[in-house]
């Protein structure tokens, strides 16, 4: 009787045991499981697709096309394809973008170098432009951009006037806290887009711009320019 | 994935302990199964787990208790309550400034009480004759945090292409409820007389978190006194020391 009580005690002393060694296990697991990434897409660009304005099914692709964000100095180049996700500004609730495209018929300028030299070396690179005499600021891609913050674009060797627009797009921004990992994420809902000379007519798809991969809100129907 | 695979083991693993360790043989006698009674007694556990994780993480605090009634020896129903305070600030890992370097000011506080209720099915050879006997079982628990505080402030949004004008959002303070549910897998065995250890694992899943928007901000919790952070996986477990009444 007394060796049975032993057995049993025994018994449950390696229960208990186990248990023990399992949970420390499983609990350690876990623990070491703790995430602190953020795995949440937090940009929430628009997404704008050109169309032709005789064929709206079709994408308009322009010859050269670039986007100065106002009051950022930023330049993006190369989305000339007809679509393309433009990033907004979350603190306020306009953002407007400078559109600077090559038309299809463009006009050429006559450009002469006007550089300025100091003791045989170059003090400031400037260009002659129409008997106007620019420094350059910045030159990407294709596209010089002067002082003056007029453009140029050089193309098939020849240096060719830009038409210009600005594009505004005016939302509410809304901040939504997503998670102690990501913080917040801005989306927006746009309630205007527009251009200020009309170089296309603008037609918003979808109000929302959330974080959703590749979503289109904005057509932009073009005339053939 | 390897993380999931781990997990599944983890359970995988837990089951089959509770049936290597703890089953019992088939031949009962017809005597115990005549003892068989309604009701055998009360559990009254505390979550040990809680603790361990608050001993490893001083940014948390945490503590739960549970009453799990024995009907037959089969079913368990489970009222659980609980606490807990969590600091997620150190958890904020995006940048979001644009400059390479983490925002720092970060507040992200949760506090708040929570309650469960369920029931668990016993798997187990039941021993209608012993008024305390191990057991292995499954359950289900509807849970609720209700109106639990939290407060975040010093987080910026993403201005960084007109980095003049990068902005503090508005600090967010105020209550919100959680709701879930969880599917669990557990043993529990006696140890000295009415004193017993058990173990779960628990899968879990929100059912509903009251979003709150206030101004231009909307707040979407990821965090529940009871529940954690969901960045973290829908996975959880218990560690418990109980003691039986009957």
């Amino acid at each position: 009787m007394q060796n049975a009580n032993m057995k049993h005690r025994v018994q449950k002393g390696w229960r208990a045991l186990l248990l023990l060694t399992f949970s420390l296990c499983v609990g350690c697991g876990f623990l070491s499981c703790d995430n602190q990434h953020c795995d949440e897409p937090m940009y929430s660009p628009i997404g704008i697709s050109c169309l032709s304005e005789l064929n709206p099914s079709e994408k308009y692709s322009l010859l050269r096309l670039s986007l100065l964000p106002v009051g950022a100095d930023t330049l993006l180049t190369n989305v000339e394809s007809g679509q393309f996700y433009l990033p907004l500004n979350p603190t306020s609730a306009e953002t407007k973008y400078v559109w600077c495209m090559l038309p299809k018929e463009y006009e050429t300028v006559e450009v002469s170098m006007d550089t300025v030299w100091q003791d045989s070396l170059i003090s400031e690179v400037k260009f002659n432009i129409e008997g106007e005499s620019l420094s350059l600021k910045k030159v990407q891609n294709d596209l010089l951009l002067f002082a003056d913050n007029s453009m140029l674009y050089y193309y098939n060797g020849v240096f060719a006037k830009p038409m210009t627009d600005t594009l505004n797009i005016s939302y509410e921004a809304i901040h939504e806290f997503v998670s102690g990992e990501c913080g917040y994420r801005t989306a927006y809902e746009l309630k205007s887009v527009d251009f200020t000379h009309g170089v296309g007519e603008v037609f918003i798809e979808s109000n929302m711009v959330t974080n959703k991969y590749k979503e289109n809100h904005v057509n932009i129907y073009m005339s053939l320019y | 994935m390897s993380t999931y695979i781990c997990r599944f083991i983890s359970l995988m693993m837990l089951l089959l302990l509770s049936n290597s360790v703890f089953a019992e043989k088939k031949n009962k006698s017809k005597s115990a199964e005549e003892q068989k009674q309604f009701f055998y007694g009360v559990y009254v556990d505390y979550d040990l787990g809680d603790l361990l994780m608050t001993a490893i993480e001083t940014r948390r605090f945490g503590m739960n208790g549970s009453v799990v009634l024995d009907f037959q020896h089969f079913i368990y129903p489970a009222f659980e309550i609980g606490y807990a305070t969590y600091d997620a600030a150190p958890d904020y890992s995006y940048d979001n400034t644009g400059t390479g370097a983490q925002t720092e000011g970060v507040t992200y506080d949760l506090k708040g009480a929570y309650g469960k209720v369920g029931v668990n099915i016993n798997l187990l050879e039941k021993d209608y004759s012993k008024k305390l006997t191990p057991y292995g079982y499954v359950g289900v628990r509807y849970a609720i945090a209700p109106n639990y505080e939290y407060e975040i402030a010093g987080f910026r949004t993403d201005a960084s292409m007109w980095a003049d004008d990068a902005d503090f959002i508005p600090a967010q303070k105020g209550n919100t409820t959680a709701q879930w549910a969880e599917f669990l897998a557990g043993v529990n065995t006696p140890i000295y007389k009415g004193f017993c250890l058990g173990a779960e694992l628990r899968y879990k899943g929100f059912l509903h978190i009251n979003r709150v928007r206030e101004g231009n901000c909307s707040i979407n919790q990821s965090y529940a006194p009871g529940y954690g952070d969901s960045e973290d996986g829908s996975w959880g477990f218990r560690y418990t020391i109980s003691y039986f009444f009957h």
